[in-house]
């Protein structure tokens, strides 16, 4: 009886994690999530996402947290299409492989995949947000408040949605202050608190003044503010975790998007697709994208004028994030720009695995 | 060169304290027989139940306020309010392991089972409470950064300063436990008993000691260092700021440390600091030599969990000490014989 008690504690607890709201033919939308909503970064935008959809008369939603990336995914997602969900976001890129395959197993149900880029069946897209638009920004800043000429980065894992964002801002700073250097730091992790603040304190005792995170927790932000640096917010707001030390955040955007599908999926209208959002929907100044920078602080007022012009002009489609001419590591100029582009197509940026001129370190071909 | 090996030493010790404080527990609990993995769970809720302490204690005056509504404050934190955080935090992190101790004593049921169900229960319950559950936003609020044991002018004294003056409360702490554990279990007529009760719990009974007595008492004391170390994390390691499973595998790490140190105070000691030195020392030599290449990135990454194992078995490997050192009954239930 107490071996029996104790097993359907634990059992009950493995699936405590779950919200879920009761559904009467309603459209029912799932969510898997690779990390915690209270992250308040890449999950947390995610689910304010989902809570968009949620508001919308007729739709429910569902989420399961802390799901692990790889093979282990297949089990969560499996159970949100056996539960009658018609849309399911799986919304990390590690979840790529694992949607693929259930999808092919519930042809009914419509999946959505972030980051990715395999649409193996009918019933599966693709989306994610320009964030390297919200790095050129980013860049330009950093170019013109760091003292020290160092920039320190750190760095999730070597795939192009991360590489691409190096490069966006390494090419905006070098443009405006050639001095500028970049050191990169591989955590090899997207969430641990940690972690996240170890790396940062090593680039702040190195000489960097100014901390850049592709990572999904606040703690760069929070050592940058205790050892008197500068750091930008990730994925969500971080502005109230560094009052000294923030200079912009760019903020993930999914609701319109969100809202948009669990639509075409209700009205039957819902088609596999490609999206790629930046600070706004076509990026010729349309309706509001999947990007967005808050709270420009801490730097001069003729920084911040030029920087919000930059995001402008990014936002109308006025200029390009990677203008040619571009020169790769070793000085060759990038193939696009050889074949009379004006800038790097979006072939490339999703592909991206090499640095751009004047960043060192290597990365596996 | 002296001032970067200060910085990894300094670092070390934020990244050391919390494994040491779980594991100097968890080693009590195991020497008197009980093998509890609900490290985690343990550290996550006693983790949480500090930062909501320290929010609900902290100084906040009021700086914009509308119709009795605050929209902006002036927070701070003292070293009193911080004490009793961590009270706090112990103390719950205590009566969360109670429930593993009534599992496991009274109701006999297996270690391993009712461990892994609390560490499922911890993460599970911390998120929600964590959430909205008490009317406030655990995840958004904001609290103060607790103060340094000294004046802040004394962490510019070189070398003592960001090694000594600049630490948080919790670091000498974990000093002090250590060698009173040590002391306790080696050197005290209490802690041969906890050793008698761990070796042979048939035995200890029949001499008339109060086995699931000492037992329960051992397992409340592993929960209230995990919940200190649980609060260490929240609070103290990077600056306060609760987020669900902050503690990212902290607990099994306190939990393997033990079992490489063959259960000796010293090694779990030495453990703790090879591992908070490697993981300081990496990312330093990934900033400094930035054009190092992924391959050997990745090592580094790895080198933290590497290390600290391979040297404690290489020093721990005589098979007579590890005899000598593990508790006989460990894991096992006890049912006493009439």
């Amino acid at each position: 009886m107490n071996r029996a008690l104790t097993t359907l504690l634990a059992s009950a607890l493995t699936f405590g994690a779950v919200v879920a709201t009761p559904a009467q033919a309603e459209t029912k939308v799932g969510f898997i999530y690779v990390g915690p909503p209270g992250d308040l970064g890449w999950t947390y935008r995610h689910d304010i996402g989902r809570q968009a959809v949620e508001a919308l008369d007729g739709f429910t939603t569902t989420a399961l947290e802390n799901v692990p990336e790889g093979p282990e995914a297949v089990e969560a997602i499996t159970q949100l299409a056996e539960t009658g969900h018609d849309l399911i976001f799986t919304t990390s890129f590690g979840f790529m492989d694992a949607t693929n395959e259930v999808a092919g197993n519930y042809p009914d149900v419509k999946f959505e995949h972030a980051t990715g880029y395999i649409r193996a069946h009918e019933n599966v897209s693709t989306y994610s947000g320009r964030f390297y638009e919200g790095r050129v920004v980013q860049g330009y800043i950093a170019a013109n408040v760091t003292k020290t000429n160092k920039i320190g980065y750190i760095a999730s894992f070597p795939i192009p949605e991360v590489i691409r964002g190096i490069n966006a801002f390494m090419l905006e700073a070098k443009k405006h202050n050639p001095d500028v250097e970049v050191e990169i730091v591989w955590v090899f992790t997207w969430f641990d608190p940690a972690k996240e603040a170890a790396a940062a304190q090593a680039l702040i005792d190195n000489g960097a003044d100014i901390i850049a995170a592709h990572t999904d927790s606040p703690a760069p932000m929070q050592v940058a503010e205790a050892a008197g640096v500068n750091a930008y917010g990730q994925a969500s707001n971080m502005s109230r975790f560094g009052e000294t030390a923030h200079l912009v955040s760019t903020v993930d955007d999914w609701d319109s998007y969100y809202v948009e599908r669990a639509l075409a999926v209700a009205n039957g209208t819902w088609e596999s697709q490609d999206s790629w959002w930046g600070f706004t929907k076509d990026g010729m100044g349309g309706e509001v994208g999947m990007v967005h920078l808050a709270d420009y602080d801490n730097m001069p007022g003729d920084v911040m004028a030029e920087a919000k012009a930059i995001e402008a002009a990014l936002a109308a489609g006025d200029r390009h994030s990677f203008p040619c001419p571009i020169y790769m590591q070793d000085g060759a100029l990038a193939e696009d720009c050889a074949n009379g582009e004006t800038h790097l197509t979006d072939g490339t940026l999703l592909g991206m695995n090499w640095y751009i001129q004047g960043i060192d370190g290597t990365i596996p071909q | 060169m002296s001032l970067l090996i200060i910085q990894i030493l300094a670092a070390s010790m934020l990244l050391a304290t919390p494994l040491l404080l779980a594991a100097i527990g968890e080693l009590v609990v195991e020497k008197s027989g009980v093998i509890n993995l609900g490290v985690e769970g343990m550290m996550l809720i006693g983790g949480l139940a500090g930062f909501i302490a320290l929010y609900q204690l902290q100084t906040s005056i009021c700086t914009l306020e509308l119709d009795g509504v605050c929209f902006a404050s002036d927070n701070s934190v003292n070293q009193l309010q911080y004490i009793g955080a961590l009270l706090i935090a112990a103390l719950v992190g205590a009566a969360t392991a109670a429930v593993f101790g009534f599992l496991t004593q009274h109701f006999r049921a297996n270690h391993i089972a009712a461990g892994l169900g609390l560490t499922v229960l911890g993460a599970g319950l911390s998120n929600s409470l964590g959430g909205n559950f008490f009317g406030v936003d655990y995840t958004a609020a904001i609290v103060a950064k607790v103060p340094a044991l000294f004046p802040a002018s004394w962490t510019a004294v070189p070398v003592l300063g960001p090694l000594v003056f600049g630490q948080n409360l919790l670091v000498p702490f974990s000093f002090v436990m250590l060698v009173a554990v040590w002391f306790f279990l080696s050197h005290t007529r209490a802690g041969l008993v906890v050793r008698a009760v761990g070796e042979n719990h048939h035995s200890a009974y029949a001499l008339g000691y109060p086995v699931i007595l000492v037992r329960m008492l051992t397992i409340m004391f592993g929960g209230a260092m995990a919940g200190l170390a649980g609060a260490f994390i929240v609070i103290a390691q990077i600056a306060p700021k609760w987020t669900e499973g902050i503690t990212v595998g902290k607990g099994w790490l306190a939990l393997a440390l033990i079992l490489f140190a063959t259960w000796r105070p010293g090694r779990v000691l030495l453990g703790a600091y090879i591992f908070g030195i490697v993981l300081a020392l990496e990312p330093r030599l990934k900033a400094i030599f930035s054009n190092m290449s992924l391959e050997l990135s990745y090592f580094l990454t790895a080198l933290p969990y590497i290390v600290p194992v391979v040297v404690l078995v290489l020093i721990s490997r005589n098979p007579v000490m590890i005899r000598r050192n593990a508790p006989a009954s460990l894991g096992q239930a006890f049912e006493p014989r009439s």
